[in-house]
């Protein structure tokens, strides 16, 4: 029965109390909210994280879902804060670590988890670059594109949660894919 | 120059719908017409379509075969109301309103009346205790005493020029503007308050307090007589 509802609907029953009805809007969105969090994150872990405290945020506030927007924006705008909140702490710790270890490059913190490349493979090594590219994106271009790639959503799925002209989702993506193209072209060098 | 000419092109929009198969059937033939004729368009869209591909083959090989995670949010843990949902909630009550305006009535209230007590207990205490006057003892007075507050008992008397005294009385010490210099009185070696024949060494050491100046001159008396009698043998001599 559940099922059949719409995710705004799924909120009003929530916020009444019904156990299950929140569980639903987590069945429908929580692989959608990982990818994009893996997408945002690049990390497995954080992504878990981030997707995990995104669900708990939308459970504690959702008696202040007013229904002007959708629920897919608002778990989007959710998502995506927890994600800077992630990463904004990832810099912190990152930054400390720094100071701990006599300022070692930041290109070498970056990718502690590769620090011989001589044991990857190349493939590996390529993906650690795109990663990264993606992560140096601007928000706004790096939320488009997790959300066409990762989300697999719709240029018209996207425009409507994220509340944006269709026009503008597209110049985005289009955007972010031509930083991206650079950033792939330099990236290499920096990184070997 | 190539991109500021991609994205003149009327087509440059049309390339990312395109790629992602979001065309329709006649959008995406006038596109694939133009991409022909213009090359400069086929590279670029060679360029944003690789791109695509890493985020694509990221995508593929690191998250697709990662299992969704099971997120739990229990009601205990999330349904916490914060701060302003619990003020919210008390002032949700219909005798929130007038209870709380009765205490911040009465809490101010209390204040004035408080505040009211503590002034008017300022001024009886002012009225009861006026405030003390320090009166500066005039340092001559005090100069003038001093010989009689000295101590009269010990075997030297530690005064010299330099040293300052201070009023003897914690009180006019305090008092004082600034300190005083002693009395010119020399000083005089221990042993003479035992020379002195006759007295006591108290009533000596009092002496020497009062009259030493004039003992220090007995040298020179001798010298002196020493002389007259140079003078007499002189005149014996001349006799």
């Amino acid at each position: 029965m559940l099922k059949e509802l719409t995710d705004e609907k799924l909120v009003e029953l929530a916020v009444s109390k019904d156990p299950d009805a929140f569980g639903e809007i987590m069945k429908r969105w929580e692989r959608k909210i990982f990818a994009l969090c893996f997408g945002m994150l690049g990390r497995e872990d954080d992504a878990r994280d981030a997707a995990q405290e995104t669900f708990i945020a939308a459970f504690r506030n959702i008696s202040n879902f007013r229904g002007e927007a959708k629920v897919s924006s608002w778990l989007h705008r959710i998502a995506v804060n927890q994600c800077l909140t992630t990463k904004r702490r990832a810099k912190t710790r990152s930054e400390e670590f720094l100071d701990d270890d006599g300022g070692e490059s930041e290109r070498v913190f970056v990718t502690p988890a590769h620090r011989s490349p001589a044991n990857t493979t190349e493939a590996t090594e390529r993906l650690i670059i795109v990663r990264q590219a993606v992560s140096s994106l601007p928000v706004d271009l790096r939320q488009v594109i997790v959300m066409k790639e990762f989300e697999e959503m719709t240029f018209q799925e996207i425009s409507e949660t994220l509340e944006l002209p269709l026009s503008t989702v597209k110049s985005r993506v289009y955007t972010a894919l031509r930083q991206l193209r650079m950033k792939l072209e330099r990236l290499p060098m920096e990184i070997g | 120059m190539k991109n500021a000419n991609i994205s003149e092109c009327k087509f440059s929009a049309d390339m990312v719908s395109y790629m992602y198969g979001e065309l329709s059937e006649s959008e995406g033939s006038a596109l694939e017409l133009h991409l022909v004729d213009c090359a400069e368009c086929v590279d670029e869209f060679a360029a944003v379509s690789s791109a695509r591909y890493e985020v694509y083959d990221w995508k593929h090989i690191e998250f697709d075969p990662l299992e969704t995670p099971r997120f739990e949010v229990s009601y205990d843990d999330a349904v916490v109301p914060s701060w302003s949902d619990k003020l919210r909630a008390v002032f949700a009550q219909s005798w929130a309103v007038p209870a709380f305006s009765f205490a911040a009535l009465a809490i101010v209230s209390v204040l004035v009346i408080g505040l009211a007590w503590m002034r008017s207990g300022d001024e009886e205490i002012i009225a009861e205790n006026p405030p003390s006057q320090t009166v500066a003892v005039p340092a001559k007075d005090v100069v003038k005493d001093e010989p009689e507050s000295l101590p009269t008992v010990g075997p030297r008397i530690e005064v010299t020029d330099q040293k300052p005294i201070v009023a003897t009385a914690a009180k006019t010490k305090a008092s004082l503007p600034k300190p005083h210099v002693a009395p010119k009185i020399r000083e005089v070696p221990a042993t003479t308050a035992v020379s002195v024949k006759g007295l006591d060494p108290k009533q000596a050491t009092a002496k020497n307090e009062v009259k030493a100046a004039p003992t220090l001159n007995a040298f020179d008396d001798e010298e002196d007589t020493s002389l007259r009698l140079a003078e007499l043998f002189e005149d014996l001599g001349t006799r």
